[in-house]
């Protein structure tokens, strides 16, 4: 036994230096002809198998990922890797020669590096037309918004009316010392809707070109650090392990979550909304969509292209709410009754523009880190 | 006494680590059924001596003939020879049976047959019913009454015995010569025979050999060695003044 | 007389012992170190050498812009003073409990003596949460540690006591008590008998089990994250950040070797003062060693031991399975019960039995591969112990030792550019996880097995090949069963090893087959209290999972082999 593994070790050994220059040739970016027939789904006459390219929180109703693969006769296949950024970059790094044929979920902060490493090829799907134009956010056809969310402070409704302390309703109300020690914020480097909510920020206060350390959203964060700020470093710690309204009964009564979190907080649905354990303050929120894209070199462009059609399709859109905690694009689609009755309207989110993002994030972060590290 | 059995024709042994010889041209020969002792102080080289003839030391000059076959260059698991350790070297993770048909087994003897040839020469050393015992479990007596079985299950031609007694007390020990002799006697096996006690040598030997710093100082009968040691340090060894 | 053994003389077996027992040892060697080369070195060349070289041409200013950071220092510094605290404070607390275990009876001493292994296993970020809820604010000991090194020492402590207590115990428990004994009669105080008896008999399993906290330590990523607070950053951080977050590929390189070089020059430190030892133990079973606690000062230390576990580990686990029952509706099953809830038949539910069926099923062929590779490996450094350890040992020791010291960011991304082409596709291969698994698992398996070849009476061998043993038959009738007791060791760790692995699974888990820790960590990744508590149930369900299989493991012995 022993010899053979180490006949197949040297085979692989072998294999592996013959096909060691793998020349990302880049391919001329072709687009994809429309799909759909009649409005409907393609079926393809022999199998074919779909690689998904996923970030690790991506959920999807089986029954829903069903009607898909019986309609068209493909096989869908998940890849998850890491978050939303981790994902991204592996998909860049291997970029012409991907791991998979679609990409989704990646946001508008990301959406810049997608764009400037050729990472897609381009198709603007027939069902586009149904979402919410604004949404669409890069021109080029490359990338295709899917799902929508806003990342906001929530806040321990239970902690507020035990402390008959005001709720906070806007940023400056995050600064007040009514609230000191309260607020656990993510760290930017490395969370997503950390690095959203210092997005907020900047969005609100302005000074986004200034890089030095007296940028007038820094001021704002001194004054968030001087009324002790905590700042962790994921979600899950935040949530889970620093706020007292999460499960974890931590000791924070303000934490940096989604719009979408208080309804999962709610066991008994005959609660009023005022009465429900958490809430939004919507004033703090920052808006984020994640797009789809099939990627350059991808095996099959036609399935892909056929499963963006499907992700805009009324199943997908419908579902998306329940699994990711999300809201459709698509206008018109309808909510689940919890989703629709505990989560606050958002509206007017705070947005940057995505380039903007991407020239500007490593600085942004650096500057953020140099006051808080 | 007829043809060699076993001839040992000038063998020297140096070991990688030092610059002295640890035998140095040593020539003698073993009849069949012939039983010889190796007398000698620590350090004069009679382990050494076992180790080179089994196998497990190569030697570094000279040939070991065994049966009318050069083995010199023959590795120790191929010899056919058996040896005795001083520390008896049982296998810890085995029973007493599986200790004993361990060499059975590396022989591919069938299981049948080694269970019965098991059974016999544990009857043979008076360890009858011993088989499933832990080695843990046995005492010193008994732990080299084991060895001994294990040593002799394969019926090699020649036996080798490094100090079997060295660590048992005199009435045991005694009473497991006696039994030894006896036991050699019926087997008659050809026997190199280590030991550092006179009168052990005496009771077993038909001839004795005694070794001083490497070398090959005597070998005769013992009432030969007895009545003209060939050098003081002989005499000293047997006790004379 | 029954037939005499076959005289045979073959010509190739005439050779020098030496060359030959080299020859051999170079065989042995080879499969784990064409594993590593293709699974290990191979990918971390790669992305190494993209960072360096992007654009054909080679980019060594990176190398100055990193070293003129005093950010970049005050993170390297920062991780060696935090690895070497954490280290010294794990061993010298793991100590006590590693001499209870191997010598003293003791009522559920196997049980616990696999549960050990739990806090191993663990994920992370559960255990993180855990700790919060006791050294946090308003946690249970009413200080708050977060965010201070203290926190992370800790946590440190928590993962890797079991690697002190388990590799020095089981050594410990090999010698035979009487020498300490006689040491005593001779008139040796206790501590005396330490220093000058026990201590150099262990030394060399304390510093194999040193090394590898350290490495763990060394290369931190989730504790430092959850539990330093954003102010403590290692190395380990730093890489990620640059290279899952930034993208900076050339910072990600010149932090991967300074990585790597400080790995390298530990490694061989810790083999230096493992070399100085050559003394050969008698194996003494542990019906011989172990004794009943006679004295009052035995039985303190064994209290006080049971008391120090309960505090470090029985609170914090404790709090886990507490809240695993403690749903909105009072204590109850609803969180095992809602396990099996579909959520609606959601692509990213899995049913637990399915997760545990997966990992069951990696940590199974990880074991294997691990074992295989692991004992080849093992056989070459020990050799026939005619060489005693030599240049080669070490340096073969060492090379296994280095993937635990580099970051799993690096070796999974560089997975990503070099398995991208057929027949070499595996970047989306399942198999991938299992090897991943047996590479982290390998050091282990071969920590144990060495000193337990070791130890082996060289006579044992000989007497086996006196009685006819081909050195491959001796190698399989006395080493392998011998080592048994380090073999289970070594498989019940390999085992852990890979059910508790986290974060190269992540990378190369498919979401339709998640192993546990990427199952609870998906129901953390969700705000409410049933995926809280699921998360919280499923972690209770792998704790005893992970007691059982060891325990199991511990007690197996290969065939025939017998208590000793």
């Amino acid at each position: 036994m022993k010899r053979s593994f180490v006949v197949v070790a040297l085979a692989l050994a072998v294999l592996a230096g013959a096909c060691g220059s793998s020349g990302s040739s880049s391919k001329p970016t072709a687009s994809v002809s429309p799909v759909l027939v009649n409005g409907a789904l393609p079926h393809f006459d022999t199998p074919v198998t779909l690689r998904v390219l996923t970030h690790d929180s991506f959920a999807v109703t089986q029954a829903v990922l069903d009607e898909f693969e019986t309609a068209t006769n493909v096989k869908v296949e998940l890849i998850a890797s890491g978050d939303a950024v981790a994902m991204t970059n592996a998909a860049i790094l291997t970029a012409g020669n991907p791991v998979a044929d679609v990409i989704f979920g990646f946001d508008e902060n990301l959406l810049g590096s997608v764009l400037e490493n050729n990472l897609l090829q381009a198709y603007t799907p027939q069902r586009l037309s149904g979402a919410d134009q604004s949404y669409v956010l890069d021109t080029s056809g490359m990338a295709t918004p899917i799902d929508h969310g806003d990342v906001c402070v929530n806040f321990d409704r239970g902690a507020f009316t035990k402390s008959a302390i005001k709720i906070p309703t806007t940023f400056d109300g995050l600064t007040q010392a009514s609230v000191k020690n309260e607020f656990v914020v993510e760290d930017p480097a490395t969370s997503t809707p950390g690095l959203a909510f210092m997005l907020a920020t900047i969005a609100r206060f302005g000074g986004g070109d200034d890089g030095s350390a007296n940028a007038k959203w820094l001021s704002y964060w001194k004054q968030l650090k001087a009324n002790g700020v905590s700042v962790v470093d994921s979600w899950e710690t935040a949530y889970y392990g620093s706020f007292s309204g999460g499960s974890g009964k931590g000791d924070h009564s303000l934490v940096v979550s989604y719009a979408s979190s208080p309804p999962a907080e709610v066991e008994d649905t005959s609660l009023a909304v005022d009465d429900s354990p958490t809430g939004v303050i919507t004033d703090t929120c920052y808006r984020q969509t994640e797009f789809a894209g099939i990627l350059r070199g991808a095996a099959n462009p036609r399935a892909a292209a056929a499963f963006l059609e499907f992700m805009l399709g009324s199943s997908f859109q419908a579902d998306v709410p329940g699994q990711m905690y999300v809201y459709p694009v698509v206008t018109g689609t309808p909510l689940p009754d919890t989703f629709a009755k505990y989560t606050a309207p958002v509206a007017n989110p705070l947005t940057l523009p995505y380039a903007d993002v991407a020239a500007n994030r490593d600085r942004w972060i650096a500057q953020w880190s140099a006051l808080f590290r | 006494m007829d043809s060699a059995f076993l001839s040992i024709d000038h063998v020297s042994v140096r070991h990688s680590n030092s610059t002295a010889e640890a035998l140095c041209d040593v020539s003698f020969d073993v009849a069949a059924g012939e039983v010889i002792a190796v007398l000698g102080s620590s350090g004069s080289g009679k382990t050494t001596l076992l180790r080179a003839i089994s196998g497990l030391q190569s030697v570094s000059a000279g040939n070991v003939v065994l049966d009318g076959v050069d083995i010199t260059k023959t590795p120790a698991h191929l010899r056919g020879i058996g040896l005795m350790f001083q520390e008896h070297a049982l296998f810890p993770h085995l029973d007493v049976a599986d200790n004993v048909s361990f060499g059975l087994r590396m022989a591919k003897m069938p299981k049948p047959d080694r269970s019965e040839r098991v059974a016999e020469v544990l009857e043979l050393v008076g360890l009858a019913g011993f088989g499933s015992r832990d080695i843990a479990s046995l005492s010193g007596g008994e732990r080299q009454r084991v060895a001994l079985a294990r040593t002799i299950a394969p019926s090699p031609l020649l036996l080798l015995l490094d100090e079997p007694m060295g660590s048992l007390d005199r009435v045991l020990r005694d009473r497991l010569v006696s039994e030894l002799v006896d036991l050699i006697d019926r087997l008659g096996l050809a026997v190199v025979y280590v030991t550092h006690d006179r009168s052990e040598a005496f009771e077993l030997a038909d001839r004795i050999a005694v070794l001083d710093h490497g070398q090959l100082v005597q070998l005769d009968t013992p009432a030969i060695l007895d009545a003209h040691p060939a050098t003081t340090h002989v005499a000293q060894l047997l006790g004379h003044r | 007389m029954v037939g005499a053994l076959p005289l045979m003389v073959s010509a190739s077996e005439s050779r020098g012992s030496k060359r030959r027992s080299a020859f051999w040892r170079l065989v042995a060697a080879t499969p784990p170190l064409v594993f590593l080369g293709v699974f290990f070195a191979w990918p971390v060349f790669a992305i190494l050498l993209r960072g360096l070289r992007p654009h054909g041409t080679w980019n060594f200013a990176v190398f100055g812009e990193v070293f003129s950071d005093p950010s970049m220092r005050r993170v390297l510094w920062f991780t060696l003073w935090e690895s070497i605290a954490s280290t010294v404070l794990c061993v010298v607390l793991a100590l006590p409990a590693a001499a209870m275990f191997a010598r003293y009876r003791f009522k559920g001493k196997r049980v616990l003596w696999s549960a050990l292994l739990v806090p191993f296993v663990l994920p992370t970020v559960v255990v993180a949460v855990s700790m919060l809820g006791v050294v946090g604010g308003g946690g249970l000991i009413g200080v708050d540690l977060n965010g201070t090194v203290w926190a992370i020492l800790i946590a440190h402590v928590f993962f890797n006591y079991a690697v002190v207590v388990r590799t020095v115990g089981a050594t410990w428990s090999t010698i035979d008590p009487r020498l300490e004994e006689s040491a005593r009669a001779l008139g040796a105080a206790p501590r005396r008998v330490f220093v000058d008896i026990t201590w150099p008999l262990i030394r060399s399993s304390v510093a194999a089990a040193a090394s590898i906290v350290f490495l763990f330590s060394f290369t931190s990523f989730g504790i430092v994250l959850i539990l330093g607070g954003i102010s403590h950053r290692t190395l380990e951080v730093e890489i990620y950040d640059q290279t899952a977050k930034f993208l900076h590929l050339d910072i990600a390189a010149v932090l991967a070797i300074v990585q790597l070089v400080v790995v390298v020059a530990i490694l061989m430190w810790f083999g230096r003062s493992q070399r100085r030892r050559s003394v050969l133990l008698e194996q003494r079973s542990t019906s011989e060693t172990e004794r009943s606690a006679g004295t009052s000062a035995q039985r303190w230390l064994i209290r006080s031991n049971l008391l120090s576990m309960a505090v470090l580990f029985g609170v914090p686990l404790g709090l886990l399975v507490v809240r695993s029952f403690s749903t909105p509706s009072g204590w109850g099953l609803g969180f095992y019960q809602a396990l099996t809830d579909s959520r609606g038949g959601s692509t990213s539910f899995v049913p637990p039995i399915d997760a545990i069926g997966n990992s069951l099923l990696f940590a199974s062929i990880a074991t294997v591969i691990a074992l295989a590779l692991g004992l080849s490996a093992a056989w070459a450094i020990v050799g026939d112990g005619s060489m005693g350890s030599s240049r080669f040992s070490r340096w073969t020791d060492t090379a296994l030792m280095i993937p635990l010291g580099t970051s799993a960011v690096t070796v999974g991304f560089g997975f990503l550019i070099v398995f991208d082409e057929p027949p070499l596709n595996l970047r989306s291969s399942l198999l991938l996880i299992p090897i991943a698994h047996a590479i982290v698992a390998l050091p282990f398996v071969v920590r144990l097995l060495v000193p337990g070849l070791r130890s082996i009476d060289p006579r044992l061998r000989e007497a086996a090949s006196i009685l006819g043993a081909s050195p491959r038959r001796v190698w399989w009738t006395i080493d392998v069963p011998i080592v048994g007791r380090a073999l289970a060791a070594a498989a019940g760790f390999a085992f852990a090893v890979s059910l508790g692995e986290f974060g190269a699974t992540a990378f190369l888990a498919r979401p339709d087959r998640p192993t546990m820790p990427i199952a609870i960590y998906r129901a953390l990744g969700r705000p409410g209290d049933y995926n809280f508590g699921q998360a919280m149930a499923m972690s209770t369900i792998l704790m005893v999972l992970t007691v059982v299989v060891v325990t199991v493991i511990d007690r197996f012995r290969p065939a025939g082999v017998s208590e000793f």
